[in-house]
């Protein structure tokens, strides 16, 4: 009796001692962190070139190296990385994933398979497309502030949707997400090569917009605020509007902004009522007008309102004639308010999306004028 | 007196009327013993009676014994008609305050061992015991260890009776029970059980002396040996025995139904039942504002979990989960380790000893040589090994937060080292997941102990705010209406504040 029980509860110790899996000691100075990579077309017969930039911690500051393997698939190339660098890559902390435009356009869900499928990257990276010929290129850039270009290209993003919303920050789940939802369409922040003064470096370029999961185009970064507003993305930036016909602006800095789209199902084709409500603050005035009254309040309100209306409609216009295609996700409206009219229309969806109905009203409010003595 | 050696019954009853006999009895019991001082006395009056007084040297107060006993006794000038008896000597002589007749030879030996004399008379085979007792004791002084800023400051001495005396002045009232036993079959050291008998929990009093009755010693020369006879779980590294060396911590532990056993030659007091949380309360929480009493009680309960923790999930966050730390940090770690030889483990084992090391002759090493000492931690171990990048600088952060944690809590101090090493090996095999085994098996542990019959964690859960009160937060005197639970049959305490 009592040697049982010992013996029970040393197997118990010893079962979940050594059957549970966690025996991965690592030594921290042993591994090699990736903070981001690019995936261009291989060369030499493999399918792909990956570019990898880790830290490097050798000297008195914490650098950058890159490292370039090929491989006929991600993982394979990432595998064949070991054979150039002793310590073995890891991908907890890599922040972002650049992928060259031509391999967008041939379709992006195998490139990303690797970094949703596996334990170590995170489902928070940020994938992104290089306008550039190649996405390798992207991380020889010089970073301008911080030790690692893909740092800074991380925290650039942050930054700008919390200020500028001037293009989409999107993570791995909501890329994937976007992918396999039903009646949206994938888009990702595009990223190119600027020339500073003496040198070049990166700058985000916009929002790549996709149809399924091939990459169709690249909307600049004012397109990508109107398609931001669309979406309902909108966490600050400007929004300039020129009242007068002298062109001269007024910098209105957005607060807070809603957009609510109802689609109305009951004509056919169905169309959709977008209805965009900010609330913004007078932060830069141009104009020859330099006294604020609450009648010009109101003028530059209307003359904000009309302009944002005119813009996104125009986007609209754009993405139904120039793209053909429904890059906003309308179809997933549909598909939540009538599923069955979505089993219809499903597979002409794009078609009817060219022939749709869109009306934009806007609504802005300046709540707060900053006043500057006369 | 329950307790006797083979070679004292021996000698039982052997006394006489005769001086001379006697003496050479007690020359032969106390053979090579030359402090037994022998005084022949003799009165003018009637020289033909001898006396003989017997003390041990250094242990009686000579002033008592010349004034309050040889003085009287050769001035005594007995009435024509009186005959002189032991009897007359004892009630109209000696100014002694305590005059005890006996014939019994261990309480006659006991006697002259603990400082009293006797007074031998010839025709008598009885003796006079006379309170004479007179040694020097240690001032009443402030504890090195439970130093506080505002409150009581006295501590306990080594003498019995005047520890006993402290506490009275604390509890004056004839509730305050006082029962002495003996320990040590050759110490005889005295021991004193003091509890307040409306208050007290009888069955942990019962539980109290029935163990007390359940092991023999030798000698008993500090309550930790009494301590680890009659603890529960012995070989726990936990207390289950409360110890202290003041008499103000000693009355609230009475007041709130506890019992306290003195022992003499020792300042340390043991209180029972101990709870768990008595390790993280302070005399000085109830002494100062609650708000500040509370952060304080707070930050010693971190300090617990820092002092055990710490160094097991650093080593488990930077060798299996390193994607658990933010970049920045990974970076700096993995920086400073950069040629350091010896894996991570392996460096916080060393670095842990070592400040152990510095604690310990900290405390050991006469006073003049703590600028030797300091030099030695910060800049050799410190400084100089992160700089021949023998251990990382991180490592030395981890570490130096650890000890000074550890040194918080200085109740629990042994048994969080103890922890310390058992949960950092653990995390070294398994990471996290071996932490929270570690964790796990201590908090089963800690609800399986029990402290003459209270759980020790029975604060942890209990649900109602008056069980609260006195845990994390210390609440306001006015809040504290009732006892702690199971401590005491009588719970409501009588604080209570007028409604006007």
């Amino acid at each position: 009796m009592k040697t049982g029980k010992r013996l029970c509860i040393l197997l118990l110790i010893l079962s979940t001692l050594l059957l549970s899996g966690c025996w991965n000691y690592q030594e921290i100075e042993r591994l090699s962190m990736v903070s981001g990579f690019a995936i261009d077309r291989g060369t030499n017969g493999h399918k792909y070139h990956l570019t990898f930039e880790f830290l490097d911690l050798s000297g008195d500051n914490p650098g950058s190296k890159l490292l370039e393997t090929e491989g006929d698939t991600v993982f394979e190339g990432i595998r064949n990385a070991i054979s150039k660098s002793q310590k073995k890559l890891t991908f907890s902390e890599c922040k972002i994933v650049v992928i060259s435009k031509d391999l967008a356009s041939e379709g992006i869900t195998p490139l990303l398979d690797f970094v949703s499928r596996d334990a170590e990257p995170r489902l928070t990276l940020l994938p992104m497309i290089s306008e550039e010929k190649t996405a390798g290129e992207i991380l020889q850039q010089k970073p301008v502030t911080d030790h690692l270009i893909c740092l800074e290209i991380d925290q650039m993003l942050a930054q700008n949707v919390a200020s500028l919303s001037k293009t989409p920050r999107i993570k791995l789940y909501q890329a994937n997400n976007m992918l396999a939802g039903e009646g949206t369409s994938l888009i990702l922040p595009s990223i190119k090569i600027t020339e500073q003064q003496t040198a070049t470096t990166v700058e985000l370029a916009g929002t790549a917009i996709f149809k399924k999961d091939k990459l169709l185009g690249f909307l600049n970064t004012d397109q990508s605020q109107l398609m931001l507003f669309i979406k309902n993305q909108i966490k600050g930036g400007l929004l300039l509007t020129s009242p007068d016909s002298d062109g001269r602006n007024i910098s209105l800095e957005i607060e807070e902004s809603g957009t609510k789209i109802t689609p109305v199902v009951t004509q056919n084709p169905p169309a959709f009522r977008i209805d965009i409500k900010t609330v913004c603050a007078l932060g830069e005035n141009q104009t020859a007008k330099s006294r604020i009254t609450t009648d010009r309040i109101q003028t530059v309100e209307k003359s904000a309102k009309s302009g944002l209306e005119t813009n996104v409609s125009n986007l609209i216009k754009t993405a139904q004639d120039q793209y053909k295609c429904d890059v906003f996700g309308f179809g997933n409206l549909i598909y939540q308010t009538d599923p069955q009219l979505w089993e219809q229309d499903k597979s002409k969806w794009d078609e009817i999306f060219t022939a749709m109905d869109i009306a934009v009203t806007a609504d802005i409010k300046i709540n707060n004028t900053a006043r500057v003595g006369d | 007196m329950e307790k006797k050696s083979a070679d004292q019954k021996e000698e039982k009853a052997a006394f006489t009327g005769r001086i001379s006999v006697n003496k050479k009895l007690l020359q032969g019991i106390f053979k090579n013993d030359e402090t037994l001082t022998f005084r022949p006395v003799e009165n003018p009056a009637f020289p033909s009676v001898g006396f003989c007084l017997v003390y041990i040297d250094g242990m009686v107060n000579n002033k008592l014994i010349n004034e309050d006993v040889i003085k009287p006794l050769v001035e005594y000038r007995p009435g024509q008609k009186d005959a002189v008896s032991l009897d007359i000597i004892a009630k109209q002589v000696m100014l002694s305050d305590s005059v005890e007749r006996t014939s019994d030879t261990d309480e006659i030996l006991q006697a002259i061992v603990y400082g009293d004399c006797i007074l031998m008379m010839d025709g008598f085979s009885d003796f006079l015991i006379l309170n004479t007792k007179g040694w020097d004791s240690r001032s009443v002084s402030e504890p090195e260890n439970e130093k506080v800023l505002r409150g009581p400051r006295e501590g306990f001495n080594e003498a019995l009776m005047m520890n006993l005396s402290m506490l009275r002045r604390k509890l004056r009232t004839p509730d305050l029970k006082m029962e002495f036993q003996r320990f040590g079959t050759r110490s005889n050291t005295k021991a004193c059980i003091c509890y307040l008998d409306k208050v007290v929990n009888k069955d942990v009093l019962a539980e109290l002396k029935k163990r007390l009755r359940t092991f023999s010693i030798d000698g008993t020369l500090d309550a930790n040996y009494i301590n680890e006879f009659i603890k529960d779980s012995p070989y726990s590294p936990f207390k289950t025995i409360g110890s202290t060396e003041k008499p103000d911590i000693v009355a609230a532990k009475l007041l709130e139904g506890r019992v306290a056993l003195f022992l003499d030659g020792t300042p340390v007091v043991l209180t029972v039942p101990f709870l768990f949380i008595e390790n993280f309360q302070s005399d000085e929480d109830y002494y100062i504002n609650y708000f500040f009493a509370s952060i304080g009680r707070m930050l010693r309960l971190i300090a617990f979990f820092v002092a055990t923790s710490v160094p097991a999930i650093y080593v488990a966050l930077t060798t299996f989960h390193d994607e658990m730390l933010p970049l920045a940090m990974t970076m700096s770690i993995s920086e400073a380790r950069q040629g350091v030889p010896f894996p991570t483990v392996l460096e916080a084992v060393l670095m842990l000893i070592v400040f152990e090391m510095l604690r310990e002759s900290g405390a050991r090493m006469p006073g003049m040589m703590g600028q030797a000492l300091s030099i030695v931690g910060a800049l050799v171990i410190g400084q100089a090994a992160v700089e021949a990048k023998i251990v990382s600088a991180p490592m030395i952060i981890i570490v130096g937060v650890t000890g000074i944690s550890g040194l918080m809590i200085p109740r629990v101090k042994g048994a969080a080292i103890i922890l310390r090493f058992i949960l950092l090996a653990m995390a070294s095999i398994l990471g996290l997941y071996g932490y929270m085994f570690g964790a796990l098996g201590l908090s089963i542990h800690l609800f399986n102990l029990n402290s003459f019959g209270i759980p020790i964690m029975s604060s942890a859960y209990e649900n109602t705010l008056q069980d609260k009160k006195d845990i994390a937060v210390r609440a306001p005197w006015w809040f504290m209406k009732k006892r702690p639970k199971y401590l005491s049959p009588n719970e409501t305490r009588e604080a209570s504040r007028s409604e006007k």
